[in-house]
């Protein structure tokens, strides 16, 4: 067997378990801590969890060849984004589909980082005399750190004394992990749709 | 806002010369080595083939590049820049 072969082999596998380690994720949250551990469930969670270590030391080889083998990467453009560059004008949508996706992913980057650090409160003050309206106040401010704070400093929204906040904002409500994984189905989706749209022109 | 570029509109006779010779497109394809969507692109004239694609027709089809493709004109497009 070649060493093409056993890349393939192992993206197909890669490709077709994967269904297996959501499982795994899904019934583990379930099952942990309920005492399962020892049972019947808890074997096949085991045995899951054997399969998910193997799946995920052939992802790490699977990314590290993605970057060196360049058949790899033809066959990950075939298969995620469906396009083949069998001749010229395939290669020239491509091109151009690669371009536009760029560009969509960097606009959404551009927006996410922006609206990552935004914090925004609109506040309300009791009114200092009787029968006087309250007065609100709204404020906008940027945060950005180069690393994970430990601890949160100055909290969101500042609060003056015996003032209610009728809104906040402070940052994306998204983790860091699902934040990539949108950005992951993002750059995968602008690529497909793009690659059909400049084809159906071309 | 874009930019206001000029394109050549080539117009080609692949269609004609196919029938002459009662090929298909997926031989003709076959034969000059890209996709029959390429073909049919060209055919519609949605696609302007490279100059290595076009010598290939030519010496295909065994005519001049100018009788299997005319300049008829151009337009003007807009470019996103």
């Amino acid at each position: 067997m070649s060493y093409t072969k056993i890349n393939h082999f192992i993206a197909r596998y890669l490709a077709w378990a994967s269904p297996f380690v959501v499982i795994l994720l899904v019934v583990s949250a379930l099952i942990m801590g309920s005492g399962k551990q020892g049972t019947a469930a808890g074997v096949v969670l085991d045995v899951l969890g054997i399969h998910f270590l193997i799946w995920l030391a052939l992802l790490l080889y699977f990314l590290v060849t993605l970057l060196i083998s360049s058949s790899m990467r033809e066959m990950i453009l075939t298969r995620v984004a469906r396009i083949r560059e069998r001749d010229e004008r395939e290669e020239l949508i491509t091109g151009q589909a690669t371009r536009a996706s760029w560009l969509a992913t960097f606009a959404l980057l551009i927006f996410l980082f922006l609206v990552s650090g935004l914090q925004v409160s609109v506040q309300e003050q009791p009114p200092a005399e009787a029968g006087a309206r309250p007065r609100r106040s709204v404020s906008v401010g940027y945060r950005f750190s180069l690393l994970q704070p430990t601890t949160r400093a100055g909290a969101w929204p500042p609060r003056a004394a015996a003032s209610r906040t009728l809104f906040s904002f402070s940052g994306v409500a998204l983790s860091n992990g699902a934040m990539l994984l949108v950005l992951l189905f993002w750059h995968v989706l602008t690529l497909h749709l793009f690659s059909r749209k400049i084809a159906r022109n071309c | 806002m874009g930019s206001l570029r000029s394109k050549l509109i080539i117009e080609n006779t692949i269609h004609v010369q196919r029938a002459i010779r009662r090929i298909t497109q997926q031989q003709l394809a076959d034969a000059v080595g890209v996709t029959r969507a390429t073909i049919v692109a060209l055919e519609k004239g949605n696609y302007n083939p490279s100059l290595d694609l076009a010598f290939r027709l030519a010496l295909y089809f065994e005519v001049d590049l100018g009788e299997l493709f005319t300049v008829k004109g151009e337009r003007d497009e807009l470019h996103k820049d």
